[in-house]
Order: C-alpha cells, then sequence, then structure tokens
C-alpha cells in the first residue's frame, strides 16, 4: 500500500497537478484515511503542505499530520507540527483554525500530563476547555462513562465539524460499559467505516458481557484487524483485552502479547518523557517571543512618544520664531513709518515764522563758521540736530535756523540732508570703490539713520534711486571706458 | 531504557566555606548550622543566611556564602525565581572580587535552578560561562569538585537532548574532578550521580561499559551510605542482566533494591523495579509471582503518574509565576516610563500651547491697533 501511495505521490508531482480539484480530493482521501490507515494519512497530507501555496490549505494539512502524528503516538512530530500550525494560523485568524489548534493542544496536553492553563502566554485556559470532545477522552480514559456521555452529548449541540468521526466510538463503549448494550449496539454500527475502532469496540462489548452471554470468544472480533492497528492507544487496549483474555486460559498465549505490550509501554513511557522535555522548552520558547514581542512593543511605544515630544518641541521653535520675525517686521515697519512722518514734519516750512534781526556781524561770522562745517564734512555725523549745530557754533537755533532758510534756501534737514547726498554723489562719482558698496552701507556712511530714510532723501535731491543712480554711474564709466 | 530523574540539586553548592584571613568563628559556625537545617527546614537556612548579612562591616566572602545560602534555602522551598535572584546577587559579589571558585559555584547553582525549571536556553548559558571560567582559571585542589559539578550539569542536559554521545564526555571529565577530592563530601555524593548517569547513558550503546559504571557508582553509594543511588545502581545492574537473560541474578538484585527504594520512598524506582520483576518471572514461568508484581507494578506506576504529572505541573506552574513575575516588572517599569512620556508630553504642550498662544495674541493685538 506504501509504494503504491509514494508512486501515486511521485505521479502528482511529476505532473504537476496541484490544481484546487486536485488538492481537495486528496485533502478529503488523507482525512477519509485518518482513522483508518494513519501513517498514510499523514503522508498524504505531508505533500499537500509541502505543494499547498495557499496558507489556510496548508494549515488543515498541518492539522491531519499533527492528528496522524498523536494517534501514532509519534509526539514530537506533532508537537513540532502544532506549533508551525500556531504560527501559520496567526496569520489567517480564522475561528475555526483556532477551535482546531486548541482542540489539538488539549490533545496534546493530556497525552503528555500537563495542565492547560500551564499554557500561560501561548493560549488562553477559558478558549481551549470549550472543545467536550477532548473532555469526553478525558472522562472516558478516567472510566467515568456517565461523564463521557454528557460531554459527547454538549459536543454535538456544539455543532463542530472536526473530530467527529470517532464520538460514536466512545458512545458504544461508554454505553458498554454502563450495561446499556443495545445503545451501544446502535452506535457501533455507526463506525463500520474505520475498520480498528469498529472491532476493538465490538470485541470490547462482547467482553463486557455477563457469564452467560460469553459463549462466543471475544478474541474472534480482533483478528481482522490483529496486527494492523497504528493508533497506539487502540493497540494497548487491544493487548489489554488480549492479555485479560489470555491470563486465565492460555498462558503462552499470555506470555507472548506480554512480550508484546511491555516494549510498546516502555517506548510509549520513553517517548512521552521526551516528548514531554521538547514541549515544555517549546513552550518555553514561545513564552519568551510572546514576552519579547510584548517589550519590543512597549519599546516601540515609548520610542513613538518621545519622538512626538522631540516633534513638539521642534514645532514650538519654528512657531516662535514665525512669531519673533513677525513682530520685528512689524517693530521695523513702526519705526520706519515714525522716521518717514518725522522727516516729512520736519521738510515742512513752518509758515507762521516771523522774521528776526540779526547782526550783519553775528550773519558774517556764523556763514563763515557753516563754511568750515561743511568743509569739515561734519554733516556725516548721524546724530547731529539743530540744536546741537546751533551749540557748536556758540548761537541759539533761531539764529541759526533763520541764516539756513535765508542764505542757504532750504530749511535745516534739507540743508544737512542735501550736504550728506552730495557728499555720496561725489564719492560715487570719484571713487569707484563705493560703487560696490551697499546702499545700506552709503546710508550709514553718509550720517542717515535707515536704509529707507537714505533712499527717499536722495530720490528727492537726484530724481532717482541710490540703485539707478548707481547704474547710471556705472554705465557712463563703461562708456568711457 | 529508563533514566530517573536526577537529584543532584541541593547537593551541589551548599557548602560556603570562608576565604577570609580574619577567623570570624561566630559566622563560619552560624554558616555550618544553617547547612544543616538546609533539608530538614530550608526556611531555617534563609533565616540564618539574612541574619548574618545584616551584620555590620562584613566581609565580602561572607556575604558570597550568606546569598548562595539564602539561594539553596529557597531552592529547597521550590522558589527559583529567589533563589535564582540570590544566586545572581552572590555571582555578581564573586566577580567584583575575584573569588574563581564562588563564581564557578553560583554559575553552576544559576544553572541547575534553570535546569529544574526546564529553562534550558538560559542554563546552557550559565553553564556554559562556569565552563569557560573553569578552564581558564585554576582553582585549588580542593574546589575542583566544582568544575565536576558543571560538568555533571552539562552532561545531564546532553543526555536529557537525547545526545549522549557529549553527555559521557562530560560525565568522565565531572567523575575526574570528583575523585581529586575523594574527601570532600558533596564531591563524592555527586561521583555516584555521575557514575549512575553515566551508566544510563551506556545502556543502549555498550552493556558492558554501563555495567562497569553502574559498579562503580554501586561501589561509591555503598561506600558513602547513599541509599537513593545505591539503589539507583541495582536497578541499572539488574536491568543489563535481564537484556543478558540472567533473571534469576536480575530478580534477585532487584529484591535487594526493593526495600532500598521503599525507605528512600522512590516510587519511581519502585515501579521500576515491579515491572522488572514482572517481566523476570515470566521469563522464569512463574507466573503467580508474575501476576503479583504486575499488580504491584499497575499500583506504583499509576501513583507514580499521578505524582509524576502533579510534579510537572508543579515545576511549570513555578517556572510560569516566574515569567509571569518577569513581565510584571517590565509592564511596570514601562508603564512608569510611558505615563511619565505622555505626562511630559501632554504637559509640554500644554506649556508651550500657553505661551504661544499669549504671544500670538500679543502681537496681533499691537499689529490691530497700529492699524486701526
Amino acid at each position: 500500500m506504501k509504494l503504491i501511495l509514494v508512486l501515486f505521490l511521485a505521479f502528482c508531482s511529476l505532473i504537476k497537478a496541484q490544481n484546487s480539484r486536485d488538492a481537495e480530493t486528496l485533502f478529503l482521501e488523507s482525512k477519509d484515511l485518518l482513522y483508518k490507515k494513519p501513517s498514510e494519512s499523514g503522508v498524504i497530507a505531508e505533500f499537500l503542505f509541502k505543494n499547498s501555496s495557499d496558507d489556510d490549505n496548508k494549515l488543515k494539512a498541518l492539522f491531519l499530520v499533527t492528528e496522524s502524528s498523536l494517534l501514532r503516538g509519534d509526539y514530537n512530530t506533532a508537537i513540532e507540527k502544532l506549533f508551525q500550525c500556531i504560527e501559520l494560523s496567526k496569520k489567517s485568524n480564522r475561528p475555526d483554525n483556532e477551535f482546531q489548534i486548541n482542540y489539538l493542544l488539549a490533545r496534546l496536553c493530556n497525552e503528555l500530563g500537563i495542565k492547560l492553563s500551564q499554557l500561560y502566554l501561548i493560549r488562553n485556559e477559558k478558549e481551549i476547555e470549550q472543545n467536550y470532545y477532548e473532555k469526553a477522552i478525558k472522562s472516558y480514559s478516567n472510566s467515568d462513562w456517565n461523564q463521557t456521555i454528557k460531554n459527547l452529548k454538549l459536543f454535538q449541540k456544539q455543532k463542530i465539524k472536526y473530530a467527529t468521526e470517532l464520538s460514536n466510538f466512545y458512545y458504544a463503549l461508554s454505553y458498554a460499559n454502563l450495561g446499556k448494550l443495545d445503545s451501544a449496539k446502535y452506535f457501533i454500527k455507526k463506525i463500520e467505516q474505520y475498520p480498528s475502532y469498529y472491532f476493538y469496540a465490538k470485541a470490547k462489548i462482547q467482553s463486557l458481557k455477563t457469564e452467560s452471554d460469553k459463549n462466543i470468544d471475544y478474541l474472534e472480533f480482533l483478528k481482522p484487524i490483529d496486527k494492523n492497528v497504528q493508533d497506539i492507544w487502540l493497540k494497548d487496549e487491544i493487548y489489554k483485552l488480549e492479555l485479560q483474555k489470555f491470563k486465565l486460559k492460555d498462558r503462552e498465549k499470555y506470555r507472548e502479547f506480554y512480550q508484546l505490550q511491555t516494549p510498546l509501554q516502555d517506548s510509549l513511557s520513553s517517548v512521552k518523557e521526551n516528548a514531554r522535555i521538547s514541549f515544555l522548552s517549546k513552550i518555553n520558547q514561545q513564552q519568551d517571543e510572546v514576552l519579547k514581542s510584548k517589550s519590543e512593543q512597549e519599546k516601540r511605544i515609548t520610542y513613538w512618544i518621545a519622538t512626538a515630544i522631540l516633534l513638539l518641541f521642534v514645532i514650538a521653535y519654528f512657531i516662535n520664531r514665525r512669531l519673533n520675525h513677525k513682530q520685528k517686521n512689524h517693530e521695523k515697519a513702526t519705526e520706519e513709518a515714525k522716521e518717514r512722518e518725522k522727516f516729512i514734519a520736519e521738510n515742512k516750512v513752518p509758515e507762521s515764522a516771523g522774521k528776526i534781526v540779526i547782526p550783519d556781524k553775528t550773519i558774517g561770522f556764523l556763514l563763515e563758521k557753516l563754511e568750515k562745517f561743511e568743509a569739515d564734512e561734519d554733516f556725516l555725523d548721524s546724530d547731529i540736530s539743530l540744536n546741537l549745530l546751533a551749540e557748536n557754533l556758540n548761537t541759539n537755533t533761531k539764529y541759526l535756523s533763520e541764516i539756513i532758510n535765508t542764505y542757504k534756501n532750504k530749511n535745516f534737514h534739507s540743508y544737512i540732508n542735501e550736504l550728506r547726498i552730495n557728499y555720496i554723489i561725489n564719492k560715487l562719482k570719484n571713487n569707484p570703490v563705493y560703487l560696490k558698496y551697499k546702499v545700506s552701507h552709503l546710508a550709514e556712511e553718509a550720517g542717515f539713520s535707515s536704509h529707507s530714510l537714505f533712499s527717499t532723501v536722495f530720490k528727492q535731491v537726484t530724481g532717482h534711486s541710490p540703485a539707478s543712480f548707481i547704474k547710471i554711474i556705472k554705465s557712463e564709466l563703461d562708456e568711457s571706458i | 531504557m529508563k533514566a530517573f530523574r536526577i537529584y543532584i540539586l541541593m547537593i551541589l553548592s551548599v557548602y560556603a566555606s570562608s576565604l577570609s584571613a580574619q577567623d570570624n568563628k561566630e559566622i563560619d559556625s552560624l554558616i555550618g548550622s544553617a547547612n544543616t537545617f538546609l533539608f530538614k527546614n530550608p526556611q531555617k537556612t534563609i533565616d540564618i543566611g539574612k541574619d548574618i548579612l545584616k551584620k555590620k562591616n562584613l566581609e565580602p566572602s561572607y556575604k558570597i556564602s550568606s546569598y548562595i545560602l539564602i539561594s539553596n534555602g529557597y531552592s529547597g522551598l521550590n522558589d527559583f525565581q529567589k533563589s535564582i535572584e540570590f544566586a545572581l546577587k552572590a555571582n555578581e559579589l564573586s566577580e567584583q572580587t575575584k573569588d574563581n571558585a564562588n563564581q564557578i559555584r553560583t554559575l553552576g547553582l544559576i544553572g541547575n535552578q534553570y535546569i529544574r525549571i526546564e529553562m534550558r536556553d538560559e542554563a546552557w548559558q550559565y553553564l556554559d560561562k562556569a565552563d569557560k571560567l573553569s578552564q581558564t582559571v585554576s582553582l585549588p585542589e580542593s574546589k575542583k569538585y566544582l568544575i565536576g559539578n558543571i560538568n555533571l550539569l552539562k552532561g545531564f542536559l546532553y543526555k536529557r537532548s537525547l545526545d549522549c554521545g557529549y553527555a559521557i564526555k562530560h560525565f568522565n571529565k565531572a567523575i575526574a574532578e570528583f575523585k581529586k577530592n575523594k574527601d570532600n563530601g558533596f564531591a563524592v555524593a555527586n561521583l555516584g550521580q555521575a557514575y549512575n548517569q553515566k551508566a544510563y547513558c551506556y545502556l543502549s550503546i555498550n552493556k558492558d561499559s554501563a555495567q562497569v559504571s553502574f559498579e562503580n557508582g554501586l561501589a561509591d553509594a555503598r561506600k558513602n551510605g547513599a541509599k537513593s543511588l545505591e539503589c539507583n545502581a541495582l536497578i541499572g545492574l539488574s536491568e543489563i542482566k535481564h537484556a543478558r537473560k540472567d533473571f534469576t541474578t536480575s530478580n534477585e538484585t532487584l529484591l535487594s533494591a526493593l526495600p532500598l527504594s521503599k525507605e528512600t520512598q522512590q516510587i519511581e524506582m519502585e515501579s521500576r523495579i515491579y515491572k522488572l520483576l514482572a517481566e523476570n518471572f515470566i521469563e522464569l514461568n512463574d507466573f503467580e509471582n508474575h501476576l503479583k508484581y504486575q499488580k504491584l507494578f499497575d499500583s506504583a506506576q499509576s501513583k507514580f503518574v499521578l505524582e509524576d504529572v502533579k510534579s510537572v505541573n508543579e515545576l511549570l506552574k513555578k517556572r510560569n509565576e516566574f515569567k509571569q513575575r518577569i513581565d510584571e516588572t517590565e509592564q511596570r517599569k514601562y508603564t512608569i516610563i510611558i505615563c511619565a512620556l505622555l505626562g511630559v508630553f501632554i504637559l509640554s504642550s500644554l506649556i508651550l500651547a500657553y505661551f504661544l498662544v499669549r504671544k500670538s495674541k500679543k502681537i496681533n493685538k499691537i499689529v490691530s491697533n497700529k492699524i486701526s
């Protein structure tokens, strides 16, 4: 059979007939074989797992591999595959898959004698406990027949498609143990397609019959299955049944079966012991991974908040900078407006000014002093004012203002500004270095307090803005060259 | 092949002698009495250890000894987390004071605790560290048994991983080191254990080597009155005889081991003895005795399975508690950090928002005044 199966699988892989219908047929076949020939079922499921690209199909195949390994007592493979299932199911997160995983976990835990509460961080105990089929098996192994039937009924109410195949088997055996042989027979009929379980159940029921009915040798029922049973638990149960029979009748036969049972039990207990160790270390690893991912997530949150704080300060810094900029602009504009107003006001010749009589000698003296003031270029002093100049010339502001108005034909500010502008024009024309200077530098050198005031006055005096004036001089210079 | 679980737990690192130059007889006698309480009343050991720690101007070597005592006490109470916590303290201090012997001792102690709760990766980590250290430093002859302990534990771990080849290498190293310290009680006690463990490794590979090792283990156990080890070795020897079809001698050995297993309350060994007796008697065609021992086996085995399941679950529970506590501390740490950071975030955003809004309002007001 195995050879045919291998050839069949090789054929499958050769023609790469992996369309979904073929896969589905193979899957159904594997499922059907699970309780008839677990190892064959496992081989097909393994093949399906390897050749399937869909996660859900992979998972379904893995479930079968796990179950087949569990039945055959290959707990190490079962553990490995089950944890693979858990890993795969994380992606899909479908409730029916979760249910199947929980069922398999519960079975594994029961087989290895580990309480469900120990799956701390891996599974929620209450979620696993919801499976009544597993509870029924547990009650059966504890010889609590009534509880087994009760759990099986509750399981039927859950309407779960998985693991339904053997519920009739447990019904039959529980009823038989309770002496309700008619009910047992009713359920036995339903498991005819699973020969190992069917014939074992028949033999078991026969063995439970009262003395008067024991004319039929119940071991006769076991003959068709005898050495073909792969389910390790069932195998042990069959040995027990056989030993029970031969203990009283045939010592030779008893010895034969005892020598078969002993290595089975020994290997089973050592396999279980090793499986338990690897299961515990697997749980340990999984728990550590869960804890690690948990702490990594928290670390991530911490980093996010820290980044948010940093970002907050950066944003605040930029908002503050914008506000400062706005304030500065505003202050500058105000200042300029003030100066402009001041300039306009000062340029106005007071209409109501009355004529003042100044002695000729003083006029001559002051005009002389003003010439010296112009020659010395004292007007470049940015602090110069009518008061300061009057003081410097040892006269009063009224005399000075009157003389400037009369002899220079302009008010004090126009007088000073024109002197300054003429100075700059002179420099621009005679000293080409000045052509390279910035307007603000020129304004400063001329003694103006601001760039814009300089520009305004310059335009008033020359009719050009400083920039265009410089351009003109530059072009004149280029022409002369 | 059936190997019984190892019982090296506390035998390992109890002896916490002081290397202090200044002779402090009071503390020495306290440590001595704490050691005697270890098996009877571990809580008392912990209390004494804590009392010693309270003393002023305590020398580091005494501190290390006290930590080790407390760690061993907690180990006796099956509080693995506390045991590891104090062993780590002792380890840290011994590393600081360059006390190599105690460093190896404490690393072994930590590794042993992790083995007991089946956290093998962690166990490997500490045992490897100890192994490396023991290879680089030179210990006085009287402390060589500590290297033996590390190798015994490593061999045990390899054996548990079904790697008997490596396991035997380490058991051999352990035996060689223990033999150097024939006067040290702990070295001698573990020597028998190493022989037995090695023999169980050989049982499926080479029966002759297994027999030699069991006989060595038996001789050692008898010399030291270690009954559990003696029983263990006897079962191993009878198993070899059973395999060689020498059923009568095998039975004799088993019957001599039976009272020992009862005395030491080793139900696992008792159950194994019954099983082997039942198997031997059926081979000898003694059907009545076979049925008798098979029945005894069935009841002892079911008792053992129950006990075993209980102890495994108890151990797992401890391990989970251990992880839970680590998780909780971690959680608490992160909750505090996250809360603090969130607080800083909220507070700073409020403060910044307040000042910026105020500033912006002020500027807007000036601007609007100007316009109007």
